[in-house]
């Protein structure tokens, strides 16, 4: 059971607190989801025990580290290795072909979080002997999670969970070929790395940096308003190459958007899209 | 955005053949939105919304991010997501941790509801095997709504239930035809109103409730009735089992209180054997013994469906409690149930004249689709053509007409106010209105046929004796190609059209109003003449198609938009127009109804 507090974050308290964050860090939360983002700062005053606002904001602008603790809490941050299989079984039928004409792949996880899902492609890669010609920009807001992501170093309990998934994603090996079980910790394998490159953007703010023949951005447009997730997807439509993919999350859309018509499906159970040309 | 009702489903283990029983109820009018959040897992290969939608009148959706809620539509919460909904109806979902070991969580969603939605918000808590919703299903309560719980004998598995009605007093515990009775009855009035008659018990019988005493000791059944006969019910006494059978069999108590050890016919007997019967199984009752204490004994008294088991010597705050809880029960039940008979009722006539109505209804649609040219006539006048007629329902007040007369074509696109069977019966009326302006006062220019029309109409529909005057009226384009001269002529009351001439688009308007019966005897029309090319295109179209409802924001489709869908495609073959044309709309329209007939033309030189 969550512990009950005595704070009650109401739509006003959000409001304080995206303006608090934008002002003293830069952060522009406000075109979020206000209800899935009202649910984060109910869960971060929950879980510090915090029962006066007004104490809140005062030791968040006296405090940065404390303010950087809020922002890293406020995105979403749960993912696991080859979550959906059936995701990654179309990748493997539908995508793999495509990418194997390519001369060089060039693959953008936005949103990457601690990384598991980079791991899983990067693996994917490797056993269409496509992983050599590839280079994975992997990114996310939250410098932290990243250097989780980088470190490749995860909790062993919710890996027993991850080869059941492995091997539904149609995986022909086992995934415990691609890690080591060090100290009761799973290291993922320093090859995988090799072709990794993790960086922080922050998809608010942050404009387009290179051209993609693949996006992957699952899970990740949940928590913005429409207008934002109209903005993310111009974002990734400009940074698609002639051909590119869009892979977002199979209960997210492209329905209405401005780039609804400028895509055309590949997938519509796991909504993978192509550019057209 | 105008601010619905909603009805939001709660359950795990059990629940789907639970909504399964209640969905086939719901009628395609029904006001509010249906939302069900189960536990379930997250499979691409099993859709529960395909199973649901086999049995229901209205769509059912499994729901995407950032989808907004509508009436008459049921949302299936996807697996594996949390769902959260703000006060607009905006439904976003969440992959954050699983909370109570669930995603989604039933509390987490009942609570989102409870702040957006308040007393406009019905909750159904079902069965299940843990006790997500609960919590928030109290929330609800304190916010206005209206919580429901599923009565635990009727679960097949009741951990979810008697974990709410362990946590509070939910407004009502009711079984499946009880719910689907609940859920069609509060479709008759506005929710928060519904709601709140049932919170405070607006019963629809106000007799007192009459509660049966029966313990084979008279000394117990007298003290029993001092203590209830001043709380405002009927008592009646039995001394034994037999007795009370008898008893029951005749009058309809709204609680039974039973002794258990009695000589001859012990208490759970007579539960038994009233649980077999129709007229009697859903009496509550509740067991008083001095075996209250024994765990067992409870168990098996449970097992036969009583409300509680109370120990002797019986505390009165608490026997008087309990009575309160089985009265509640029953009169819900019997209200249920008179709904129930007069709903079948209705149901069952309904269907005869419905079937009756729908065979002379196809029966119209053939005489009406009788009048319209056929494609071959259209096809052989115009180098190209197409035409969209879609009814809103299978007959309606859109209409066209094409002739050929001498070296002239006049072909004419109508709209009669009001659809279905009243706007039909319109267009059959006007369309023998302007046969015979055409061929018996041979008139073909489009602004005389206009303003003949208009005569006609006064003629037709204003009764100076009986004062009786028809409002509905009509909108025209009026056309007639001179083939020879390659000249157009257009006239319009109320409708315009486009041209694509040499491929540049122009809007052309002819007079803004209608004809109705009110319009002046001098009424005179504009008369527009161009050059037709050929490869020139003609649009004409009914108001159906840009006042069509749907979008991202419930917007009226515009002349705007129609004219960009159009000029977008104007270069292409016209069957390759119909089909933009036609998607473009239904796009548009997605989860809408269709507002009014559609009806347009294109006619290429």
């Amino acid at each position: 059971m969550t512990s009950i507090s005595t704070l009650k974050i109401g739509p006003s308290e959000v409001d304080e607190l995206i303006m608090l964050i934008n002002d003293y860090s830069g952060y522009d939360f406000s075109d979020y989801s206000m209800q899935s983002l009202h649910r984060r700062f109910q869960r971060y005053v929950d879980l510090n025990k915090i029962a006066d606002f007004k104490q809140l904001l005062q030791d968040l602008m006296n405090d940065s580290p404390m303010l950087n603790n809020l922002i890293e809490e406020l995105t979403v941050n749960v993912t696991e290795i080859f979550r959906d299989p059936s995701f990654f079984a179309a990748v493997r039928s539908e995508l793999v072909p495509q990418l194997n004409k390519l001369p060089l792949i060039k693959i953008w996880h936005a949103g990457c979080s601690t990384g598991e899902e980079v791991y899983s492609m990067a693996i994917l890669l490797k056993e269409y002997n496509l992983f050599d010609k590839s280079i994975i920009y992997a990114t996310d807001i939250n410098q932290t999670v990243l250097d989780i992501a980088k470190s490749g170093k995860y909790n062993i309990e919710s890996f027993k969970e991850n080869e059941i998934n492995y091997i539904e994603s149609t995986g022909n090996k086992k995934l415990s070929d691609y890690y080591t079980v060090l100290n009761g910790e799973v290291l993922m394998n320093d090859d995988l790395k090799s072709k990794i490159i993790f960086s922080t953007h922050n998809l608010v703010s942050d404009k387009v940096f290179n051209h993609f023949d693949l996006i992957v951005c699952r899970n990740v447009l949940i928590y913005f308003n429409k207008s934002l997730q109209d903005n993310v997807l111009q974002l990734f439509y400009d940074s698609l190459t002639e051909n590119g993919i869009l892979a977002i999350g199979s209960k997210e859309t492209l329905m209405f958007s401005p780039i609804e018509s400028k895509m055309q499906v590949v997938n519509a159970n796991w909504k993978i899209w192509k550019k057209k040309v | 955005m105008e601010k619905e009702g909603v009805i939001i489903f709660g359950g795990s283990a059990g629940s789907i053949e639970v909504i399964m029983n209640i969905f086939p109820f719901i009628p395609a009018n029904y006001p509010f939105a249906i939302v069900v959040v189960l536990h379930r897992k997250n499979t691409a290969e099993y859709h529960l919304e395909d199973v649901l939608s086999r049995n229901s009148n209205i769509p059912v959706i499994e729901i995407q991010d950032k989808m907004q809620l509508k009436p008459a539509h049921i949302y299936i919460a996807p697996g594996d997501y949390h769902l959260l909904v703000d006060d607009t109806g905006l439904f976003t979902l969440d992959y954050s941790e699983k909370i109570n070991f669930s995603r989604p969580s039933i509390d987490l969603t009942f609570e989102c509801f409870a702040n957006a939605f308040g007393n406009r918000c019905i909750a159904v808590l079902l069965s299940g095997a843990n006790s997500d919703g609960a919590k928030s299903l109290k929330i609800i309560q304190d916010n206005g709504g209206l919580t429901i719980v599923q009565s635990p004998e009727s679960a097949k598995v009741a951990i979810m239930p008697m974990s709410a009605i362990n946590l509070f007093s939910p407004d009502v515990i009711a079984d499946i035809p009880e719910i689907s009775g609940m859920l069609l009855e509060a479709s008759k009035y506005p929710i928060s109103h519904y709601i709140s008659q049932i919170k405070h018990g607006d019963e629809l019988n106000n007799s007192l409730p009459i509660i049966l005493i029966v313990d084979d000791l008279e000394d117990n059944l007298f003290s029993l009735n001092a203590v209830l006969k001043f709380e405002g019910y009927i008592i009646h006494l039995a001394n034994s089992g037999a007795l009370a059978i008898e008893m029951a069999m005749k009058q309809q108590y709204d609680c039974i209180v039973l002794d258990v050890q009695m000589p001859k016919m012990d208490g759970f007997e007579v539960a038994n054997i009233l649980s077999q019967n129709d007229f009697t199984k859903n009496i509550p009752f509740i067991f008083l013994s001095a075996l209250g204490s024994d765990k067992e004994k409870v168990l098996e008294g449970m097992d036969s469906g009583a409300i509680d088991f109370l120990a002797k010597p019986v505390d009165p705050p608490l026997i008087k409690a309990k009575l309160k809880l089985c009265i509640k029960l029953s009169s819900k039940y019997k209200n249920s149930k008179i709904l129930f008979n007069t709903i079948k009722e209705e149901h069952s006539s309904l269907k005869e004249v419905n079937s009756d109505f729908a065979a002379s209804l196809r029966y119209a649609q053939n005489i009406q689709q009788a009048i319209l040219p056929a494609a071959e006539v259209l096809n052989y006048l115009f180098k190209d053509n197409f035409v969209i007629f879609r009814p809103k329902e299978s007959i309606g007040g859109d209409f066209y007409l094409v002739k050929e007369i001498g070296n002239k074509i006049i072909f004419i696109c109508g709209d009669c106010t009001g659809h279905g069977v009243p706007g039909a019966m319109m267009t059959m009326i006007t369309h023998n209105i302007i046969n015979n302006i055409i061929d018996n006062n041979k008139k073909v220019v489009p602004n005389l046929i206009l303003e003949d029309i208009a005569n006609e109409y006064i003629k037709a529909f204003k009764n100076e004796i009986s004062n009786i005057t028809i409002q509905d009226g009509l909108e025209l384009a009026v056309c007639t190609y001179y083939k020879k001269e390659k000249k157009m002529q257009y006239a319009g009351a109320g409708r315009p059209i486009f041209i694509v001439k040499q491929g540049i688009m122009e809007f052309l308007k002819g007079n803004s109003t209608g004809i109705n019966a009110h319009i002046s005897k001098n009424v005179k029309f504009t008369l527009k003449e161009f050059m037709i090319d050929e490869g020139d295109q003609i649009y004409l179209y009914s108001d159906g198609i840009v006042d069509q409802f749907g979008g991202p924001k419930d917007k009226r489709f515009t002349t705007k938009r129609f004219a960009h869908v159009l000029a977008s495609c104007s270069n292409l073959t016209m069957t390759e127009q119909k089909e933009i044309i036609e998607n473009s709309i239904l796009n548009w329209k997605l989860g809408f109804d269709q507002i009014d007939d559609i009806l347009v033309m294109g006619l290429k030189f």
